[in-house]
């Protein structure tokens, strides 16, 4: 009953008049500028972050979840409309999405996605509710050495889910560590790699970095190709699925959303590794795997549902050990701290208002995704047909906007200009930037847990091995490692990533 | 030299570069010991990862079948770039309108020749809702005119 209490608690919170209000804004400008092709959720709260400044805390994060929920669903309508995806999760909605689009049932599939993805978030928000609050009493048995191995984890885990190149993906994971050393040490107070710089004694801001990285490298990427872009070619139809369709889909989005809520808990998984994994379970179940690639809805419902189940849980982490395990919610921390909230346990046993009244805010994210977007498609379609010579310059001036306000400072501008050319440069030569920004946030974190775990050990670095949670960690580690090594692992894993470039 | 990789080769080269960087950059900070590390100490690891990954990297770059860097065009790379620190470098001077304007015009250069009277729509269009929406409705203290 606790949970009922609890939720109650949060609702009673979550629904004001106001906050209701942010969230609605959010979910259609998180969903406007995620349909933007190219642009996907980091980018998207990176540039909108600037406008939950002026709310209260809760109203902050309520917001941000509608931003964040509106730009995954806005990614997956560029998917499904014109092949782009705007993130990883969404690369496998495009394979059946736009296929279903040729075949002029994209009014269908896109409002598939939508309702796929309400229940996945019910059901991901029941699961945070149920669980984030056990986990949390977990967390007593979480010293530095788990910590330390968690992260690690985590870390592995990015390398895998990166396409390209294992060994760069690695070397992107200690650049990354390498920039989140920028600053202060917190131990001796010695400052390192600021090289006189004020502004990089607090370490190097997480905006200017993102948007650099993310938002504008993308623009840099986008117009060298000007021919590539593809336009909507084919009818958006009638929003409503057949019944065929729809009794084809909701097995589906139930098989997604279970794989998707458990599988975002691991850390360095979040969405993406639920929405391959649905995709893959569907195409082996299915009586008709030969449909899969030519329009099957199954392969819309169940990897969407999975995104974003997996999208929900991966709160879990965050919200009981503080401890981001994807670049999205590195940047959701960004945007706690910008609140003046750390997150982690103390936000659950502290702060038990936010805590359930973000829970429900998700839930209430959700709701306004199926209620706002679908009445919008049209405005959706429209965007998408807006020429990119008038896209671009908008996108510039949200982005320098953006990093302009979180510090009110031009210092930051300049550092977004150089982290898009590193970005750019990136991707360029196929390194891939996720482990980077996952690195770069845990960073210190892992310093400082590394630091700590070998005073508590005298120095015997035995102790990740001694501890059982910590050596299941690092066994799963290694276990990870050794199985993208496999070659069978390793063609299939080429094989799921084929199709993003 | 012929490379079979360049873009690997210049990955692994950018990656040494950036660990015997942080290396040289990072003599002053104490190591300390395992049981004591001193805040030179990850950065050291760190350094000694990257430069080995790189190594790796451009070994294995020197054996793998040739593969072209894709093109780079450097002309709109350029104006995207100059908009932002155009944006930058102008917007506690002269102000919010004036840094949308200068960017905005600066930025679309990348796209080719400029369409006026579209540039003209879009520069107005932007400068009055951001000042409305980031200044008036969401309360940042961003300055407006110039001063």
């Amino acid at each position: 009953m606790d949970l009922i209490a609890n939720l109650a608690t949060g609702f009673s919170a979550a629904l004001t008049f106001t906050n209701l209000g942010l969230c609605l804004i959010g979910v259609v400008l998180g969903t406007a500028i995620g349909v933007l092709p190219g642009i996907g959720p980091i980018a998207t709260i990176a540039m909108l972050l600037p406008l939950t400044y002026g709310a209260p805390p809760l109203g902050a994060l309520i917001m941000l979840a509608g931003i964040y929920y509106g730009a995954q669903y806005g990614g997956s309508t560029t998917a499904i409309l014109v092949n782009m995806p705007g993130e990883t999760a969404s690369v496998v909605t495009c394979i059946d999405g736009y296929k279903m689009a040729q075949n002029g049932r994209a009014g269908a599939a896109l409002s598939i996605a939508a309702i796929g993805s309400f229940v996945a978030g019910c059901v991901g928000t029941l699961v945070v509710a149920a669980f984030a609050p056990a986990l949390a009493a977990l967390s007593f048995h979480f010293l530095s050495p788990e910590y330390f191995s968690l992260m690690l984890f985590g870390l592995v885990a990015s390398v895998v889910l990166a396409h390209g190149s294992i060994m760069k993906a690695v070397a992107m994971v200690f650049l990354g560590l390498l920039f989140g050393l920028v600053g202060t040490d917190v131990q001796s107070g010695v400052v390192r790699y600021a090289f006189g710089v004020t502004q990089l004694y607090d370490g190097i801001d997480f905006v200017p970095l993102s948007i650099g990285l993310f938002g504008i490298a993308e623009i840099m990427r986008n117009l060298d190709s000007p021919t590539a872009r593809e336009g909507i070619r084919h009818r958006v139809g009638t929003l409503w699925p057949t019944r065929e369709e729809i009794s084809r889909s909701w097995p589906a989005v139930l098989r997604g959303t279970g794989l998707g809520s458990i599988l975002g808990i691991l850390p360095g998984g979040g969405s993406v590794l639920g929405s391959f994994g649905s995709y893959v379970l569907e195409k082996r179940i299915s009586k008709h795997p030969e449909a899969f690639g030519n329009g099957a809805v199954e392969g819309v419902a169940g990897p969407e549902a999975a995104n974003n189940a997996g999208a929900q849980t991966s709160f879990i982490p965050l919200l009981t050990l503080g401890v981001p395990s994807n670049p999205v919610m590195a940047i959701m921390v960004g945007a706690l701290m910008i609140q003046g909230i750390a997150p982690g346990t103390a936000v659950i046993n502290d702060h038990p208002t936010l805590f359930w009244g973000l829970v429900a805010s998700m839930w209430i994210g959700n709701l306004m995704l199926v209620i706002a977007n679908l009445p919008l498609v049209g405005v959706w379609v429209k965007l998408l047909q807006v020429p990119y010579r008038i896209l671009f310059p908008i996108i510039i001036v949200l982005c320098c906007i953006g990093i302009y306000v979180t510090q009110m400072s031009s210092t930051m501008i300049v550092f977004a200009v150089g982290f898009a050319v590193l970005g750019y440069l990136f991707s360029k030569l196929d390194c891939e930037v996720a482990p980077f920004i996952l690195a770069f946030v845990l960073g210190p974190l892992m310093e400082e847990n590394l630091r700590r775990s070998m005073v508590l050990s005298d120095g015997d670095p035995t102790v990740f091995l001694s501890r059982p949670i910590s050596l299941a960690l690092i066994l799963a580690s290694v276990g990870l490692f050794v199985l993208i090594a496999l070659p069978h692992v390793r063609s299939t894993r080429q094989q799921a990533f084929q199709d993003e470039d | 030299m012929e490379v079979g990789n360049p873009k690997d080769f210049i990955a692994g080269t950018v990656f040494a570069g950036f660990g015997i960087a942080a290396i040289i950059f990072g003599h002053g900070y104490s190591v300390g010991s395992a049981e004591n590390m001193g805040p030179g100490y990850f950065p050291l690891l760190i350094g000694i990862g990257l430069i080995l990954m790189g190594v790796i990297i451009v070994a294995k770059s020197v054996r793998a079948r040739r593969e072209a860097i894709a093109a780079i065009r450097l002309q709109p790379q350029f104006f995207i770039l100059g908009a932002i620190l155009f944006f930058g470098l102008s917007i506690e001077r002269f102000g919010l309108v004036a840094a949308i304007i200068g960017a905005t015009v600066i930025g679309s250069l990348a796209a080719g020749k400029p369409r006026w009277a579209e540039l003209l729509i879009l520069c107005l269009a932007l400068a009055t809702s951001s000042v409305v929406l980031f200044v008036y409705l969401i309360g940042q203290p961003i300055p407006v005119w110039p001063r």
